[in-house]
């Protein structure tokens, strides 16, 4: 049965602050006031066909993952619309290794499949690299999200519509930002 | 006298390929002077981080070497290191092998074909790009490797770098209804890959070429099936060896301008390893659907006997027909074995197996010590087998080209590159194309990347 929100947490663990959407994904998953039954939560490596098929039918997807955003603080968190923004396909005319959430934007798009809502919750890491566990300024962004994500759905899915998870950073984040996202979009 | 001009066509990322490299060609008086493939992806170091490791541990350290065919070196490595221990695993097993490596062949067959190679046919930069005018195309592949994935995931535990396969057999055997559940998804993805077939058969394709001496498995007489997992070494020109003679009949050659060693016949000269390879000697052992679609194309005028690369997309569509088939019988016949595993003993020995790879043949050795630790290991991947005869073949493509302009030139070599699948990933990633007229004396532009 398809539920009505879908959270996908994206990153690989064992990549310092690339971990940042999965541990936000399984932590929340263990909070009691999540309506389990409304909301389905995925854990995604960011592979772009995994990801489609993830989302494939879906209404409404919130994404959550680390990202590497030049002129941004380590453990800001950004929010936008990923149905809107335009990103940057070169990366699409190499190899499939590298493949990711950019990817299957674009392609979902072309295809006309992409779910009705996408929101994209960027959490700004700063060292990505191999090891587990997450910065202190990551952890409290995360913390903070899924402090805050129950409350925002609760009131999402009385209006249908979660405008009002959306910061005013989102504005402010630039395709060229998003040009300059870190290893969970590989 | 005759005005002599230099050309270099460097293609300095190419596109669509697994992985990262380039390829320089340099035309002196419009003759190729100069032409080579680089590799410049990094060494990657596998061989030696399997030293001292033990042989039960090369399965999921070999399965890293690529996220696109792991299954790949897992059933290279796991096969040679049982001959190696003197361990043959039971039909039941090595079936549910065959099966995962089906799932491998759809899932990589079906991402290049329908993802990087079709845009060549159609006329678009990228899938995004063929995806707005061609989505049925575009759904047809993600359909096939949607059923690829599935087998790997059930039967190898994960959908990339799989983690159920070990010496001996599998960690967890699967329930026969967890792979009877699969069947609607496989006979969907089969009716999908036909139709693929059918699609792929009417695009345009260019002329045969010589063909190179072509390299693949031949199965034994009592297996006499489609070559995947097992099988003596033939060439169309004199080889006929044991895997255990591959050193013997094959040897690698470092060029200075490549981070992957190309591999040649000895004594011999470049070979190619692959779906045409493979294609050329056993198509006839491909599966009833696979067959049948041979003769349609063959009744539209389309001759698949020829060696031409550019048709290459074709084969690989039956090929996917074939694992699909394959693995739809594998799975109907399965009866679920009472152990997963053969008992193994760690001792001292050396053991060499081939297997298909998705794109050509993967040998692997392993020396291992009285505790069964790796003292030496051989990787040869078929992307590093395949360099010098797509070299070659590049050199009589581009003869008396000299004159066309960049453009048509970097499409020429980069499609025809494609023909192959190359992963640079696993020879060692891909691919960047220049053309430059140094003397800017000839028809096409100057010093261009």
């Amino acid at each position: 049965m398809n539920k009505k929100y879908l959270v996908i947490g994206i990153g690989n663990i064992y990549r310092g602050d690339d971990g940042a959407g999965v541990l936000a994904a399984r932590a929340l998953k263990a909070r009691p006031d999540v309506p389990l039954d409304c909301v389905d939560i995925q854990e995604s490596d960011g592979s772009a066909f995994a990801l489609m098929e993830l989302w494939r039918g879906r209404g409404d997807v919130v994404i959550i993952d680390a990202m590497a955003l030049a002129g941004k603080k380590s453990g800001e968190l950004l929010v936008f619309d990923g149905r809107r923004s335009l990103l940057p396909l070169d990366q699409f005319r190499v190899s499939t290794h590298a493949f990711g959430l950019k990817e299957a934007i674009a392609l979902s798009g072309s295809l006309g499949a992409l779910p009705k809502q996408l929101t994209i919750i960027a959490i700004v890491g700063a060292d990505f690299s191999m090891k587990e566990g997450l910065s202190p300024a990551v952890a409290a962004a995360v913390q903070r999200w899924v402090n805050e994500f129950p409350s925002s759905l609760k009131a999402a899915l009385g209006h249908s519509r979660r405008t009002n998870q959306r910061s005013t950073d989102a504005r402010n984040v630039t395709d060229e930002q998003l040009s300059q996202s870190g290893p969970s979009n590989r | 006298m005759a005005k002599r001009t230099t050309k270099i066509i460097k293609v300095n990322y190419l596109a669509r390929v697994e992985g990262e490299g380039a390829l320089t060609v340099r035309f002196r008086s419009g003759q190729i002077e100069d032409l080579q493939l680089k590799i410049f992806e990094p060494p990657r170091f596998f061989e030696a981080f399997l030293r001292g490791r033990s042989a039960v541990e090369v399965a999921d350290i070999t399965s890293r070497i690529c996220g696109i065919c792991p299954v790949a070196y897992q059933m290279s490595a796991v096969y040679a290191v049982e001959r190696a221990l003197g361990v043959t695993v039971e039909e039941p097993v090595a079936l549910l092998r065959q099966l995962l490596y089906c799932g491998e062949w759809i899932e990589s067959h079906a991402l290049h074909v329908y993802m990087l190679h079709a845009p060549d046919y159609l006329g678009y930069p990228d899938v995004v790009a063929m995806a707005k005018d061609h989505p049925r195309e575009v759904e047809r592949g993600l359909a096939i490797k949607k059923a690829g994935n599935a087998i790997v995931t059930v039967l190898g535990g994960r959908e990339i770098h799989p983690i159920n396969v070990r010496v001996g057999g599998f960690y967890r055997l699967p329930h026969k209804k967890e792979l009877d559940a699969l069947v609607d998804l496989l006979q969907h993805a089969l009716e999908a890959a036909c139709d693929g077939v059918r699609s792929v058969s009417t695009f345009p394709f260019t002329q045969a070429l010589a063909p190179p001496e072509l390299v693949a498995l031949q199965p034994m007489l009592s297996n006499d099936a489609y070559p995947m997992c097992e099988g003596r070494i033939m060439s169309s020109a004199a080889v006929s060896a044991d895997v255990a003679d591959f050193e013997q009949t094959f040897e690698e050659i470092q060029v200075p301008y490549s981070n992957a060693l190309h591999s040649i016949v000895k004594g011999g000269g470049a070979y190619l390893t692959g779906p045409l390879a493979r294609f050329h000697f056993h198509q006839s052992k491909l599966t009833q659907r696979a067959l049948d679609l041979i003769s349609e194309c063959s009744r539209h005028q389309l001759d698949l006997n020829q060696y031409n690369p550019s048709q290459s997309i074709v084969i690989r569509s039956l090929e996917i027909v074939h694992a699909l088939e394959t693995a739809i019988a594998a799975i109907k016949s399965y009866e679920r074995p009472d152990k997963p595993c053969k008992d193994i003993e760690l001792r001292s020995g050396t053991g060499m197996a081939a297997t298909e790879a998705p794109r050509g043949l993967l040998y692997h050795r392993y020396s291992l010590d009285d505790d069964g630790r790796i003292l030496d290991a051989k990787i040869v991947p078929p992307t590093s087998q395949n360099q010098r005869a797509i070299e070659e073949e590049l050199r009589m493509i581009l003869t008396g080209k000299a004159a066309m302009s960049k453009a048509a030139l970097s499409q020429l070599c980069e499609q025809a590159i494609r023909n192959h699948d190359p992963c640079i990933s696993c020879a060692t990633h891909f691919l960047k194309l220049t053309i430059e007229d140094l003397d800017g004396l000839s028809g096409v532009d100057a010093s261009a990347n």
